[in-house]
């Protein structure tokens, strides 16, 4: 993919850009990724009377400044920095989760359109001797609806990674994908036909349990542990685009009853949104530890944000170390930052 | 690259936004500093520019002209209105003031594009006594290198207008416009070492 600009990382465009972006955004006839479903008139020409005002400049000044982790475009994160608020009581997820539940219930129940944003680093750089690598992680919007196939590239071991907006907006078609590989970088396995999910929550831990018998090869995880892989089956189908209704309400209430999951309120997305993350943690060979999750938007939507992935390099021969998955959805790169300040001296 | 439909998705979509911004924003602050010398002008200006691209976006037509041309009319404009205003009037009706988000790299940064369009500016100040709409077509086509129709789109005239604008300009500079040299604005971005390239799947 070609980078079209040339803009310095950090220079005044840059900030720039996210005081323009952000007013188009204002004006913009479409919600925010991944807050709601289109509008009814979203595709058509914008409506009239949604001219850019001197109201919403100002106010983009403002939440540019207190946004705080925006350098425009770029999003810089130092994956040594420790950013997250300590996890809380197994009672305050299923709280929580009690009142996401509720509110998928009111929802619509038909699998809305979503924006996701995608993330792949597509190079990493060192600025010298001695310098850390950073790694450049371009993000697409990706409009999605019922299923939708995650492609993770490989793996890169980085210092710092820098997104940025590539110069198209790619659209992937969203169906189920039967073909599974176990190498990163092509779509992994996934529920074909989410609407033959039950949507009690017994029966759905059930199943839920059951297909995790497939074991990790079936499913191309990392991880023999059972309770791993179904919270992972659950990220994959939240992340798929099941926006309302019974399926969403009985997937929060199962993911209450795996046990080792944890809450972290405060938990930030990439463009500053916070929410609630939901994550599992295994703790694997010399210390280091992979974590899978997923970010809810607070009441009263309780929208699934993004999921995001972090760990260790399983599959590159050597001692394991720590690095980005290059799909991770990017939102999710604060924890990602986060779960770095348990690794070990000398990874 | 435009769309088929044109820009009018810029206006509205934070993405499409972006991708004409980062395509646009080294020519629109280079297009500034071969008019000012002033780095927080340049920053002014290049912000008014893009929220005036922001508010004007569905009005761009592609088979009138390039998106570059559409873009170096607005940024004439931009610079046209800041002329004409005081800098209290200009204070009260900014939208975005650009200038605030400069820092010390950017000041030295657009210091050197100045210095580096020095020869640019000298030419457009030299051309600065041609009657205005001769001087529009010169300029644009001298100064900013864009084709006689890209520079007519710029202005919203005719291409043949344009052509004879800038005939008689060239005839009244005749001897005091030598060929521009070639810009040797200098990369600002620190030498890069590409380690390695992770392939990416395209969908």
């Amino acid at each position: 993919m070609n980078i079209q600009d040339d803009i310095p990382v950090g220079g005044f465009e840059e900030r720039l850009l996210a005081e323009l972006k952000a007013a188009v955004a204002i004006q913009s006839p479409r919600p925010s990724p991944g807050l709601g479903p289109e509008p009814a008139w979203a595709g058509r020409a914008r409506p009239r009377g949604m001219r850019l005002g001197r109201r919403a400049l100002a106010g983009v000044a403002a939440a540019a400044v207190a946004g705080g982790t925006l350098t425009g475009g770029l999003v810089e994160h130092d994956l040594s920095r420790v950013a997250a608020a300590p996890a809380v009581t197994t009672a305050a997820l299923d709280a929580f989760l009690d009142k996401a539940a509720a509110a998928a219930l009111k929802s619509a129940a038909s699998p809305e359109w979503k924006y996701v944003w995608q993330g792949q680093v597509e190079r990493r750089i060192q600025r010298g001797p001695g310098q850390p690598v950073e790694c450049q992680q371009g993000i697409n919007r990706t409009p999605v609806t019922g299923l939708l196939d995650v492609i993770y590239s490989k793996p890169v071991a980085c210092d710092r990674v820098v997104l940025w907006q590539p110069p198209t907006t790619q659209v992937r078609p969203a169906a189920p994908s039967p073909k599974v590989s176990a190498a990163p970088g092509t779509a992994h396995r996934h529920y074909p036909d989410l609407s033959l999910l039950p949507t009690t929550p017994d029966a759905l831990r059930a199943e839920l349990y059951a297909a995790a018998d497939r074991g990790p090869g079936y499913w191309e995880m990392t991880t023999d542990d059972k309770d791993a892989i179904v919270f992972g089956l659950i990220t994959r189908i939240l992340e798929s685009g099941v926006d309302g209704g019974p399926l969403r309400a009985a997937l929060y209430r199962v993911v209450e009853q795996v046990p080792g999951v944890s809450i972290t309120f405060g938990a930030k997305d990439l463009i500053g949104r916070t929410g609630a993350g939901i994550t599992f943690t295994e703790h694997g060979p010399h210390g280091l530890s992979n974590t899978t999750g997923f970010i809810l938007s607070s009441a009263p939507s309780f929208v699934v944000l993004g999921t995001m992935q972090a760990g260790y390099d399983w599959h590159v021969p050597g001692p394991p170390r720590y690095s980005s998955f290059a799909a991770a959805y990017l939102r999710m790169v604060e924890w990602y930052a986060a779960t770095q300040s348990t690794r070990p001296p000398g990874h | 690259m435009s769309t088929p439909e044109g820009l009018a998705g810029i206006a509205h979509d934070p993405l499409a936004f972006e991708v004409f911004y980062r395509r646009h924003v080294g020519a629109v602050t280079r297009f500034f500093a071969r008019r000012v010398a002033d780095p927080h002008l340049i920053a002014d200006l290049t912000a008014d520019a893009f929220v005036a691209v922001i508010g004007s976006a569905a009005r761009y037509q592609p088979e009138l002209g390039s998106e570059l041309g559409w873009l170096y009319g607005i940024a004439r404009n931009v610079l046209a209105s800041q002329r004409r205003r005081t800098a209290r009037e200009l204070r009260a009706t900014r939208q975005v003031a650009g200038h605030r988000l400069l820092d010390d790299n950017d000041i030295a940064r657009l210091e050197a594009r100045i210095d580096a369009e020095r020869a640019a500016r000298s030419l457009h100040q030299a051309i600065s006594r041609l009657p205005d709409k001769e001087r529009a077509v010169l300029e644009l086509v001298a100064v900013d290198d864009l084709t006689v129709t890209e520079a007519a789109a710029a202005l919203g005239i005719r291409p043949g207008t344009a052509r004879v604008r800038l005939h008689r300009a060239r005839h009244k500079a005749a001897g005091g416009l030598a060929e521009r040299p070639p810009s040797t604005d200098p990369p600002h971005a620190p030498p890069v070492r590409v380690l390695s390239v992770v392939v990416v799947e395209e969908s």
